[in-house]
């Protein structure tokens, strides 16, 4: 097995290696710092996007509201709800195909 | 203690120890990848183990820490190694070796020690981690084997062949130097 202290290219490989490590520049230093940060912190990113979420969602719920969309209760409003979803020639037409399936059963 | 009070402490130490070794951690990164992708290595390597590892107790975050730092290096010899398989252009820096020595990058170009880095940085990935971890941060072969994935007689066969080469080309520097 070989020992470090017995060889000479071992120990001024490491000696080399050493030196690299410790005239690490300061780009370098600073965006290491960087790094540190972001990895440390890391974790609380998910704590913060939840509030958030929930500060936006209270948001949406308070303009829902507020524009009468829902009321108090969570509840669609109903005199939005009465309103007709579709084109009133769609219902004509829809009409129109139900009575002529009728037709064609009765004959 | 109170466990805000030991998660403060906590994260004091992972800092610590972070800073303890990132100048090693982006010399290894240097030698193992190309020099653009070193500081996203052990950027990513940080990350990693902080988010996997910081709970571990503190006596194994260093062999935790160079295995996530040496998974990351293994990773990105394998696709660039699947890059270059599929890649037809021929001449181009795509063709390059991951580990290519790059001229003028050590410090004391010349010397004794730039032609020994030189050559770390020409072995193959097993070879050059295996002396880094096992000569210079001082892992046992156990330890360095559960780090690499390997066995510890691999452990012990690559070491022997870095050694090797490095003997070799000390040699040929005193050669050429004399």
């Amino acid at each position: 097995m070989t020992r470090p202290a017995d060889d000479r290219a071992t120990r001024l490989a490491v000696e080399a290696l050493q030196r690299e490590a410790d005239a690490t520049d300061a780009d370098s230093l600073q965006l290491l710092k960087r790094a540190r940060f972001k990895a440390l912190n890391a974790e609380r990113g998910p704590r913060s996007s939840g509030w958030l979420w929930a500060t936006a969602t209270a948001a949406v719920l308070a303009l829902a509201v507020g524009i009468g969309y829902i009321d108090r209760n969570g509840n669609e409003n109903a005199l939005l709800a009465q309103q007709p979803l579709a084109e009133p020639e769609l219902y004509e037409e829809m009409e129109f195909y139900l009575w002529l399936s009728e037709e064609l059963e009765t004959d | 203690m109170p466990p805000a009070l030991q998660a403060n402490d906590r994260e004091a130490a992972l800092e610590v120890f972070l800073r303890s070794v990132q100048g090693r951690a982006l010399t290894a990164a240097r030698l193992a990848v190309p020099a653009e992708e070193a500081l996203d290595c052990v950027q990513s390597a940080m990350l990693s183990f902080v988010r996997k590892y910081r709970a571990k107790p503190e006596d194994q975050w260093r062999p935790l820490f160079f295995r996530t730092l040496y998974n990351g290096f293994r990773d990105l010899h394998r696709r660039r190694a699947v890059r270059r398989a599929f890649t037809w252009i021929s001449a181009s820096d795509e063709d390059l070796p991951a580990n290519a020595p790059q001229p003028d990058r050590w410090l004391a170009s010349g010397d004794a020690g730039a032609r020994l880095l030189e050559e770390l940085q020409r072995m193959p990935l097993r070879q050059q981690q295996v002396f880094i971890l096992r000569h210079w941060e001082g892992l046992d072969t156990a330890s360095a084997a559960r780090v690499m994935g390997i066995n510890p007689g691999t452990v012990k066969t690559h070491l022997s062949r870095a050694v090797e080469r490095l003997r070799g080309a000390l040699e040929v520097h005193h050669d050429s130097a004399g």
